[in-house]
């Protein structure tokens, strides 16, 4: 993942969480992010990576900011 | 051929006794909606009539062969909701009126019905969804009146293609009570993949607009943006929301675009989609009334 692109990512994961910035040890909120932070979140990595987010179940086993940014590693 | 399309808007609603502000802000970022509009003062059949009562001075003609009154908010299941509304205005007790429900692609399913009569289409949704407060904002309620005549001479053309999928019902329906029930991301997925992917590629090559579904804006964008259409986008979803079979009429309404090639795409829950290529030779009669 591109140094840019990961800060894009988590600039959309500050927005949502509405904090100036996050790290990648960040927790995301429990049980998981609500729906209207989920289609934000994969309109970001679509748009950022230009791949189909296909699975509802991945975004919601997030919990971390990490967890995120490793998933953007792995479809690289 | 589409003669006129008239639309109607309700009340606007008042979005200040939302308390939580900043799940309003994502809502209006991610949706791009920020006006909802509604008639709460009285049934389906009531908005329909007031509406019309507006309106009726810009139609055309009243000799319609058919009435096609498209609705996922009917009053009831029986008697149907057009034979009331078509002796109501005064039309040819002899006309076919009929109900047609459908979601999303309603509108453009209507123009299919329509075929070569002379037909007064009349679409109306007022979906209430509350899983909370704020989601609920994403529909707005409408009624617009579509005149379409039908002229061996015109030189107008038209492509349909068609698709649905009844096993996936589930993830986007409503109940006879009124409660909707959605799977954001799945029907995100099925809007931005699955349609794209049905929407014919030389079909976006050759129109001047693109006018999908105005369902939200992530929704729109990332469509628009995978078949190559960003640039000839049509929207009104941040001024009228997500009106359902409406979105499709009342953004070639809004945007008052003259004789062109005009890609249309509905979709919905079904799951099913209607991909509309139409070519106008002639500005469609438009009129937009907010009540």
């Amino acid at each position: 993942v591109r140094k840019e692109q990961a800060l894009e990512i988590m600039a959309t994961l500050a927005r949502i969480l509405e904090r100036e910035n996050v790290t990648p040890e960040t927790l995301l909120p429990k049980p998981h992010l609500d729906s209207l932070s989920r289609v934000e979140l994969s309109a970001s990595i679509e748009d950022v990576f230009g791949i189909e987010m296909n699975d509802d179940a991945l975004l919601k086993s997030f919990k971390s900011v990490g967890d995120v940014l490793t998933y953007c590693e792995s479809i690289q | 051929v589409i003669e006129s399309i008239l639309g109607v808007i309700p009340q606007h609603l008042d979005r200040s006794y939302i308390e939580d502000r900043s799940k309003l802000e994502q809502f209006e970022r991610v949706t791009g909606i920020k006006h909802t509009w509604r008639f709460n003062n009285g049934s389906t059949m009531d908005f329909v009539k007031l509406s019309f009562e507006r309106i009726k001075e810009s139609l055309q003609w009243q000799d319609y062969r058919s009435v096609v009154f498209i609705t996922q908010s009917p009053d009831r299941l029986s008697p149907n909701m057009a034979i009331e509304f078509a002796t109501w205005a005064g039309f040819n007790k002899e006309c076919i009126a009929y109900d047609v429900n459908r979601a999303c692609d309603g509108w453009l399913l209507g123009l299919q019905i329509a075929g070569h009569s002379p037909t007064l289409i009349v679409s109306v949704d007022r979906l209430r969804y509350r899983p909370n407060p704020i989601e609920g904002l994403i529909f707005s309620d409408s009624v617009v009146f579509t005149e379409w005549s039908y002229d061996v001479d015109e030189t107008f053309a038209v492509k349909v293609k068609n698709t649905h999928d009844g096993s996936r019902a589930h993830l986007l329906s409503a109940g006879l009570d009124g409660r909707m029930f959605m799977d954001g991301q799945s029907v995100f997925e099925f809007a931005t993949q699955e349609v794209a992917k049905q929407i014919p590629q030389e079909w976006v090559k050759d129109c001047d607009y693109f006018v999908p579904h105005q369902a939200n804006l992530s929704m729109i964008k990332t469509l628009s943006k995978r078949i190559g259409a960003a640039e000839k986008t049509l929207y009104s979803i941040e001024q009228l929301g997500n009106t359902s079979m409406n979105s499709i009429p009342l953004t070639l309404a809004y945007n008052k675009i003259g004789p062109s090639k005009v890609l249309m795409c509905g979709f919905g829950a079904g799951l099913s989609s209607i991909c509309y290529f139409l070519r106008m030779t002639e500005p469609i009669k438009t009129r937009l009334e907010y009540l």
